[in-house]
Parts: structure tokens; sequence; C-alpha cells
């Protein structure tokens, strides 16, 4: 278990009602649990919690069995393990070249600038950014060459957690297949977690292990995506939906076609829909 | 949020000073703020005391926004304040130490202190009663005549009702971006001025980029929906004086007569 | 309504000297018709020259080679401009940064204000326009309390006060989450249906392109491919070669026809693949 989330509920100032309310939950070494939720469910305030950039009124937060909120724990050293990548990171650059971006974080991790230097290498290598635009400004970089840069000013300080809010927002198909194959690459390769904000069912179908759906600040399902998106009607009712396939697999059964309603992806349908014509 | 932050506060009711015309309220306020500096005579701010009280009471926001605006330049006042009793030469009335105390200091500082927080109120009252806005619009027509001598008043009047719809966005994205700097192991808080100043960089450039960016989008839509500048330009709420805002002004006439017979006969 | 004929567009980059040190072709001899009221849309992975494009429609750029004319009128023609603004309205990607009052009502009356029309009539376009994009009930609240849908379709409620013939979606759907983004796509239909208004998609989105009723392919400033939705979507593997993705459905109807299953090409919608398969008697 690399992060619990012990019952924690947050109050912004303003509200009354509870953003977070007894919320639990943890997180394993090497999945992707993606966190899906209306717009105001507390998806962004639970993740700046995770980074301890917001506290909890109560409950708390543990990372490998310390309690982070403890006086005698540094946020710092939680931030370096545990990475932030907000929704449009792109605005975040600032250097005068994408190489010294990047090694923003590890300096501030305290790292020799060699140091630093091999670790942003390291980072723009695997987020696919080719060296000849190492030296160039960030600013005269396409819209997914700077996101990219923007995730490897992250993954330099080398968390074994990394969170990112709807990373693909914005981005073209190609632009989001990439960047999500990369996530799963990150996971494979360096045994990373990653916790996927997303507004996709497709993309939380094709590539979650977990799903988490967040109601009115309260964990409503935290289970597979077979058996969160078997809640079909539980989760119109929340203004969020099902895979656009298994949305046509229900529809098919509503027909008469006697299918497996539980096909998120194409060649799963395929296979359902093949049995209907009698082969496969 | 920082979403919610208003600038002008503007108070929410229906009163008859929300219903005036707000160049009414923008020379009322004018008028006001000279009557407050014409004379030192204890009897003329009894006179725009009861002028204000009243004028609070008509516009049926609560006296605590009010004070609220006080809030902020306390200090300020303070220290005039101070400055004014230690550093007034004059009859002394008490000296201890270095410390000297003139009677004219006194007296200063006592007409300092009203003067200050009646305008503040004044013109606060005059805020919370008009929306940004109206207020805007106000200022445009009044400062017209500033157009003769070159004075772009329409464009400064446009740039104001922009920037009261983006800082709050720009303060929103600040706090961002503050945020991913800090995920990122950003130290904001150690180190002596210079540290501190070169830290913030991180949150500024990006800033002003996004700042610049968003402006380059803005004119290019306020381009395409066909904004030229002010002339030709109509105006969905066409400031039209009513029968109220002339009395209006028939009272701040009379207001100015009774302030200045005050202040020279008694 | 609008006609682009060998339209020509070079980003040119010069060095600290002025020297001229990289030609960038945009927009590379298209050639584009658009009958008054259709719903046309542009396809395209980012930087394929379609926002280029959407700006030229609008006169906010102006043609290098080839022409240029919305509604009858030249865009190389500076006389022309305002008209043309008027007559193709834009809607641009990010909604916050084309709003340009405190309040949405008033914002919807920017562009009227600017055409220098009478109060009263401004009046009676702002609530028209509102309610023919159902966001009459928040006019008198600040832009800032809306989410990104309703925000984007207050900004098309500024573009119809101004009586356009023609709207232009500049990738507006682009940062918006898919409950926004059915919500502007439903205003937009409604407003190509009932009000006849041309309309112009210019998005990456594949699923969207099922509203239009013609859909132009573009990549490295060129047209590659023009027609129907369901002629284009038939084309399944070409698609994948410009980096663009079909529907899933359409993805699924494709797959299956390559297992040997008698499936109609460019299926684009549930209803007919439900259809199809009731057709085969399967269901």
């Amino acid at each position: 278990m690399r992060m619990i989330v012990d019952h924690i509920s947050y109050t912004y100032k303003e509200n009354k009602k509870p953003t977070i309310q007894d919320v639990s939950f943890e997180i394993k070494e090497k999945e992707i649990l993606t966190i899906i939720g209306q717009t105001g469910s507390g998806k962004s305030t639970l993740i700046q919690q995770m980074n301890g950039l917001l506290r909890p009124d109560t409950g708390t937060i543990y990372y490998h069995g310390k309690d982070v909120f403890d006086k005698d724990y540094h946020l710092r050293d939680l931030r370096s393990k545990v990475g932030l990548v907000f929704q449009y990171p792109e605005y975040q650059l600032f250097e005068s070249d994408v190489f010294s971006d990047v090694c923003f974080g590890p300096k501030n991790q305290g790292m020799s600038k060699k140091q630093a230097e091999l670790k942003a290498f390291a980072a723009l290598r695997m987020v696919g950014v080719p060296e000849e635009l190492f030296y160039v400004s960030p600013f005269e970089l396409s819209g997914g060459q700077k996101r990219r840069v923007a995730i490897a000013g992250v993954l330099a300080m080398e968390p074994e957690i990394l969170i990112l809010d709807e990373p693909a927002a914005g981005l073209d198909p190609q632009g989001r297949k990439e960047l999500l194959s990369m996530l799963v690459k990150l996971k494979e390769e360096k045994n990373m977690s990653i916790v996927l904000v997303s507004h996709s069912m497709d993309d939380v179908a094709e590539y979650a292990e977990r799903v988490m759906v967040l109601r009115d600040g309260k964990i409503a399902y935290l289970d597979t995506p077979k058996n969160v998106f078997s809640h079909k009607e539980e989760l119109e009712a929340m203004g969020l939906s099902v895979p656009q396939i298994t949305h046509l697999m229900y529809s098919v059964r509503a027909a008469g076609g006697m299918v497996d309603v539980n096909c998120h992806t194409i060649a799963e349908a395929k296979e359902a829909i093949l049995k209907l014509y009698g082969r496969g | 949020m920082l979403r919610d932050i208003t600038l002008g506060q503007y108070y929410q009711t229906n009163s008859l000073l929300h219903r005036l015309d707000p160049r009414v309220k923008i020379m009322g306020t004018l008028v006001y703020i000279i009557s407050l500096f014409l004379f030192r005579n204890l009897f003329v701010y009894l006179v725009v005391l009861g002028c204000l009280v009243s004028m609070i009471k008509l516009s049926k926001v609560p006296f605590s926004f009010m004070v609220r605006g006080l809030q902020p330049v306390m200090m300020i006042l303070f220290l005039t304040v101070i400055c004014n009793l230690l550093f007034t030469k004059g009859t002394v009335v008490y000296s201890v130490w270095l410390i000297t105390i003139t009677r004219e200091g006194i007296e200063l500082a006592f007409y300092m202190t009203v003067r200050f927080i009646m305008l503040i109120i004044g013109s606060t009252l005059m805020t919370l009663t008009t929306t940004p806005t109206q207020l805007t619009d106000g200022l445009e027509s009044v400062l017209s005549p500033l157009n003769k001598i070159k004075v772009p008043v329409h464009e400064v009047a446009m740039m104001m009702s922009i920037a009261l719809r983006f800082i709050p966005i720009l303060m929103e994205e600040a706090d961002k971006i503050m945020k991913a700097q800090l995920s990122r192991g950003a130290d904001f808080e150690t180190g002596n001025i210079f540290h501190r100043v070169k830290g913030m960089l991180p949150i500024l450039v990006p800033l002003f980029i996004s700042a610049f960016k968003r402006a380059d989008d803005l004119a290019m839509a306020m381009d395409a929906r066909c904004y030229r500048g002010g002339e030709g330009r109509s105006k969905m709420r066409p400031l039209i004086y009513k029968n109220v805002d002339r009395r209006a002004y028939m009272v701040m006439i009379i207001y100015l007569i009774i302030i200045v017979a005050v202040g020279v006969f008694v | 309504m609008i006609k682009i004929k060998n339209l020509v567009h070079e980003y040119i980059r010069r060095d600290e000297n002025d020297e001229v040190t990289d030609i960038t072709k945009a927009i590379d001899d298209v050639n584009i018709e658009v009958e008054k009221g259709q719903f046309v849309a542009i396809l395209g992975h980012n930087g394929s020259g379609k926002s280029t494009l959407a700006k030229h429609i609008n006169a906010l750029l102006y043609p290098g080679e080839g022409s240029v004319m919305v509604d009858g009128k030249d865009t190389r023609n500076t006389e022309n401009i305002w008209e043309i603004r008027q007559s193709a309205g834009m809607v641009f990607q990010n909604p916050d940064n084309q709003i340009i009052a405190t309040v949405v009502e008033e914002d919807v009356g920017f562009g009227p204000e600017n055409l220098g029309v009478a109060p009263e009539e401004i009046w009676q376009r702002v609530e028209n326009s509102l309610k023919s994009v159902g966001m009459w009930k928040y006019r008198k609240d600040s832009p800032n309390k809306l989410s990104g849908g309703q925000k984007q379709r207050v900004a098309i409620a500024g573009i119809m006060a101004m009586h356009p013939k023609c709207i232009i979606l500049d990738e507006a759907t682009a940062m918006l989450d898919p409950k926004g983004r059915l919500e502007v796509m439903e205003s937009v239909k409604k407003l190509n249906e009932v009000e006849k208004i041309t309309v112009l998609h210019i998005t990456h989105y594949m699923e969207e392109v099922i509203y239009a009723d013609h859909v132009i392919v573009m990549d490295q400033g060129k047209v590659v491919m023009e027609g129907s939705p369901r002629e284009i979507f038939s084309r399944v593997e070409e698609l994948g070669r410009l980096h663009l993705e079909v529907p899933k459905i359409t993805r699924l109807a494709y797959e299956l026809q390559k297992e040997g299953v008698p499936l109609k090409n460019g299926i684009l919608t549930e209803e007919e693949f439900i259809k199809e398969l009731k057709s085969a008697g399967v269901v």
C-alpha cells in the first residue's frame, strides 16, 4: 500500500456544504486508478489533498505508513514522491528553455546541477520529447509538446505516484492516445501508480484497473471498470455515462439481442455480436 | 473561491440611491468631497455628517458595509494622525522627553481624521449603490468632455470594465500556478528578500504569458464581434436623466449653498 | 454562402535580421464551397490548418493568394470586413477569453452595441438569442460562475444577437467536457435547423461530425477528403493514416465487416447499427 487515505473530510471556508465527505481508499503499487465524477463532485479538491496542497479538516493521509499531516513530516518530501499534474499543465512552464524548466523540480529537491540534469534528461526521454527540442523555448512548442514537457517536469522528480487531472484535455485523438499509452508505459516500466482524473468513459474502460466514482464529495463506487459500468442507470442519474460501446450493447439488448451488456471495448463487443450471428 | 471576489463591492437592494443615474452619483460624490475640504469648521461638519447619515439611511445598505471600506485604510489613517500630532508646531499643551504635542497638532489630527473617515464612507456609499458597469458608463459620460483634449475616455472605460472581468480569472490562475509550482517543490516562504523575489518568477512568468495570451484572444474575439472603438456604438442601457435625477441635482445645489452659508456666517 | 478559391496562407518566420528563415504553408491551395443553411464540419488533427482557415472566413486574416468570398463579399476588400464579420460570427476555443462583460446579458449585447443597434432592439435581440441557446435564466449571472459549456452557449448567443447568416465554431468544443460538448452541439444543431443558420464546425472530435451534412477533412493545409459523414466514415483505414479516429460504433461495424458480417458502410449511430442487425434477422 503506497498511500492510504483515511476518512478525510474537507469544507471550503466560504461553503457550508463539505466538498469532501468521509473519503477512504488506498493506492496500490503499479496500478492505474481513475477518478470520475461530475464538475463539482470534489475531484480536484481530493487530488490536491493527496499532494498535501490542502489539509483535510478531519481524517488524514498515510504515505508508506507515515501520517503526512503530522507536524514532523515535511510536505515537500511528500510532493516529490506524489507528483501532481494539473489540468492544462503547459501554463506552468516558465524557464527560457525546455531543459531548464524540467530541471526546476529536481533542483528544488536539493539535487546537484549534474544530478538534476540527468533526471531531466531521462524524464524528457520518457515522454518522447526529441533532443533537438531540449534547448528551444518551451513557448515555441506545439500544444501537445508543451504538455509533454510539463509532465516531464513532474516526472523528473521521480515520483512513485503520479496524479494527473484530465491530462489529455484539448489534445487531438492521436495526441490523446500517445499520452495515455505513455502513462501505461510509466506504470509498467517504472512501477508507478497512476491516478487519473478523466471525463472520457472510453479511456477509463480502456486504461483503468480501478475506477472511483465521486458523487457530492463521497465515494459512490470504487471497483473495476467492469463492475462500475454495470451500474448504467445510477451513473446516468449522476450525469455520467457508460462507454459508447457499452451503451450500444444495452441498446442491442433492448432490441432483443441476447448479448452480454458488460462489453466496454471494441474487441469485446465484436465477439459478442459475432455470437449473435452464430459465430465466434 | 477567488472567483467570487468582486471589485467595487456592489450591494444589491432597491433604494432611491440605487435607482439614481450613475452620473448623478458621481457628481454628488464630487460635490460631497468638495464640501469636506471647503471649510475647517465644526458646524459645517455637523451639516455634512447629517447629510451623510440620511444618505446612508436612504441607501438601505447596512452600516457595517460602510465600515468595511474603512478597514484597509486604517493603518494610513493611524500614521497620519501620529504624524500630525507629533510634528505640528504651535502652542505646546503637553511635553515629555522628545515628544511635544501642540494645540494645533490636536486640531489638525482631529480634522484630518474626520475628513478622512467621511471621505471613505461617502465614496464607499457610491460604489455600494452602483454596479461596476454603471460606474464605468457613468465615468465615461462624465469625463466625455475630456475627449476634446484627446483623452481616450471610451477606451479607458472599456479597459476598466475588461479589468473587472479578468482580475478574478487571473487571481484564480495565479493560485493554480502557485499550487502547480508548489507541487514541483518550489519554496515561496523561506530565504531572504532576494531569494523570495527570485522564487516568485515561476509564478509571475507563466502568469504574464497567460495574461498576454488572454489579451490576444480577447482582442481577436472583440474584432470578430465588430468592435471598432466608441464611434458609432450604441448602448443597451443609454444614460437618460429622469425627474428624480434632476431633483437630485437641485438637492446638491441647495446642499452646497447651505454649506457655504454655514461656513461663512456661523 | 462561403466560397473559397485557391486559398494559400503562409506563415513566414524571420530571424533577428529580418531574414526569412522558414515558410510554412498553413493553407495550401484550398477550394471550398458552403451552401446557405448547410452544416459543414471541418476535421483535422492539430496543426492541419483548419483554424487558420476559420480566421480567413471571418476576415481576421487576409488571403496571400486566392480569394475568400463570404455572402458575396470579398475579404480582400477592406471596406467589407465589418459586414463580413457581422454575417459570419465566430466562436473561439477558450470560453473565458471571449466573454467581455461581467454580466451575461451585457455580454450578449456587446455585438449589437458595436453595430449601433437601438437600445430597445438590443434588449429584444438579447432575449431572443439567450432563449435560443437555453441560457435565458442565467442572464443576470456573472460568466465566471458558469460551466464551460454554458459559457460557450453565451458566446454563441452573443454571435446570434448580431443576426449573422453563418456561425463558425473554431474548435469551440475542444476545451469542454463531454456534457458541455453535447450542450453546445445541440444548441448549434437547433440553430441550424430552426433558424436556418449556416454552420461551419471545426473540430477534431469525430463524434461531432454526425451532426453535419457535409464533411471536409484537412491535412497539412490541404483538403484531403470531402463528402457526407457516411462517405467519409466508410474510409476507416484512410482516416487512420491521417491520425483521425472514427466513432467507436463505426469502428465496431468496420471490424465486423472485416470478419465477413454483412453490414452497410459507414454506420454512424446506434439506430443504424440495430436496424442492420434487425434486417439480418439476428435480433
